[in-house]
């Protein structure tokens, strides 16, 4: 993989090595993508241009792509909509394009999503499914599943996605690799298409823990976030709501995780279903009415799936969005109170590993659900908060991906991705290559 | 293309029903998906409504002066 090779070398303006690395990356992406469906646009000219005029910087010759609601100068930013397919093209590259670019990365294409984000399971009318590279029988989880997907199968070595109420965090857990939802404000949200903008993050996907804090660095204009020891650090373990619809592999992996670290305190966040319940409502709520006008206009054009979701919404009733939103600060509260006694919390990122294509339902607290809104149980509990989590993958080879939560105080995000290093470096953590893709790089 | 008569801001409570759909004019491919996203408003909703309960029963939490 180009990660592997890339050196703090400055490199010539026109570098021979860049443009080869991402030859290299474009015929990888031909040769995979069509079992997985996670580009929506392969930018290979504008790529090789880019790469024959790469310039030195921290993440030079690194490819990149991006969930397709990023503005890309030149393109339309379609948010996986197909009524967005006719919309005016971008006339500036969204701030943490321009962030990663500046910084000598390439990027190499757009990547599939729910449209308008609006999904745990990248099952797109328009645009088709994602598979996951692990299984390509299995969802890769969504929103940003084609960030993910494309990140486990080596096509990029860093993919941009959005995560709202766990865009990010969902399909990392089920592809096995590193996702971030930064603090709020941390990275900026110029040029990236709304959702639901009080919850809308910008997060990157990464192979390696350590390739996540070079790429925070730059897309949150800090330093590099160094190794944390874990020495000292008070860690718990979130039981109750986070351990009630977990299948075994959830609290198997969590298990692991947790015997590594040598017993961790276990607590129950008393408000943790509401916390759900209220991030459901608000962005039910806030999607439909931004969406108000497009709907009365074009209902017919959306996603069905979307569509109905967001009609809901657009007719929820004032005063339960009202006693949703009162519930936010209620929340936070409670969760700065934990935050008195620890310093990192673990829950699972997904009740479940990546589901079949096939299984549209899933069991939750005894009845069926449906897989599009319920991956992101434990994940949308958490945005509430307005926390920082890294969504880190356990080490568990030969099996299905399942990532954890690790979930930091306000602003801690440089060093949650530090403790993140000290796990991957300890073998508790750690992106697993799929086995269909082993021996060919 | 049908377009819809959707309000300008959020309704009633009563707007969640078969009747008031009718009256929206919305489309018939919509509805069954309409219903059984209402149903799951209404779900979270009474999930929202049982934690502000606990939350409120709930005495603070004590430090475990780490």
């Amino acid at each position: 993989m180009s990660e592997a090779g890339v050196t703090s070398d400055p490199v010539s303006k026109r570098s021979p090595s860049v443009v080869s690395e991402i030859e290299h990356t474009l015929g990888r992406i031909e040769a995979r993508n069509l079992a997985l469906n996670a580009f929506t646009r392969i930018l290979a000219d504008d790529a090789l241009e880019a790469a024959l005029e790469a310039r030195a910087g921290p993440l030079t010759g690194l490819s990149f792509a991006v969930k397709d609601l990023f503005d890309l100068k030149g393109h339309t930013t379609t948010a996986g909509a197909k009524m967005r397919l006719d919309a005016p093209v971008a006339t500036e590259d969204a701030e943490a394009v321009r962030r990663l670019k500046a910084a000598g990365a390439i990027c190499v294409g757009t990547l599939n999503m729910d449209e308008y984000a609006y999904g745990f399971a990248t099952v797109n009318a328009h645009f088709g499914t994602t598979r996951n590279p692990h299984d390509t029988g299995r969802l890769a989880g969504g929103s940003s599943g084609g960030s993910a997907a494309a990140v486990a199968a080596g096509l990029v070595d860093v993919a941009l996605g959005s995560d709202t109420n766990g865009s990010v965090r969902v399909p990392a857990s089920l592809c096995g690799v590193w996702g971030l939802r930064p603090s709020e404000g941390l990275i900026p949200l110029e040029g990236v298409f709304p959702f639901v903008e009080r919850f809308d993050r910008v997060g990157p996907f990464t192979r390696t823990s350590g390739l996540m804090a070079r790429v925070f660095a730059v897309l949150a204009d800090q330093l590099v976030p160094q190794p944390v020891a874990r020495k000292g650090l008070r860690i718990a373990r979130l039981s109750g709501f986070f351990a009630r619809n977990a299948s075994e592999d959830a609290i198997a992996a969590l298990d692991q995780v947790c015997a590594g670290l040598g017993g961790v305190d276990t607590i129950d966040i008393e408000g943790a279903e509401a916390a759900r319940s209220a991030a459901f409502l608000i962005t039910a709520a806030e999607g439909g009415a931004f969406h108000l006008e497009a709907l009365r206009e074009r209902v017919m054009d959306y996603d069905p799936a979307v569509r109905d979701r967001l009609l809901a919404g657009a007719l929820m009733p004032a005063g339960l969005y009202q006693r949703a939103l009162g519930y936010l600060e209620t929340f936070k509260a409670e969760m700065a109170e934990i935050f008195e006694d620890y310093d990192v919390l673990l829950a699972p990122a997904t009740p479940i590993t990546a589901p079949r294509l096939e299984d549209t339902t899933m069991l939750i607290d005894g009845q069926p659900g449906a897989v599009r809104a319920n991956l992101g149980i434990y994940a949308q509990a958490i945005t509430l908060s307005g926390l920082p989590v890294v969504s880190a993958p356990v080490n568990r080879p030969g099996l299905l991906p399942m990532g954890i939560q690790m979930i930091g105080k306000w602003d801690s995000d440089a060093a949650l991705i530090g403790l993140a290093q000290s796990l991957e470096s300890e073998g508790l953590l750690a992106f697993s290559p799929p086995s269909q893709y082993v021996g060919e790089d | 293309m049908p377009k819809l008569n959707l309000p300008a801001t959020a309704p009633d409570p009563g707007a969640l029903d078969v009747a008031t759909l009718l009256a929206l004019e919305i489309p018939n491919d919509c509805r069954a998906g309409l219903l059984a996203n209402f149903a799951l408003l209404r779900a979270h909703a009474a999930k929202l409504e049982a934690g502000l309960k606990i939350v409120r029963a709930r005495k603070p939490r004590k430090s475990r002066g780490k």
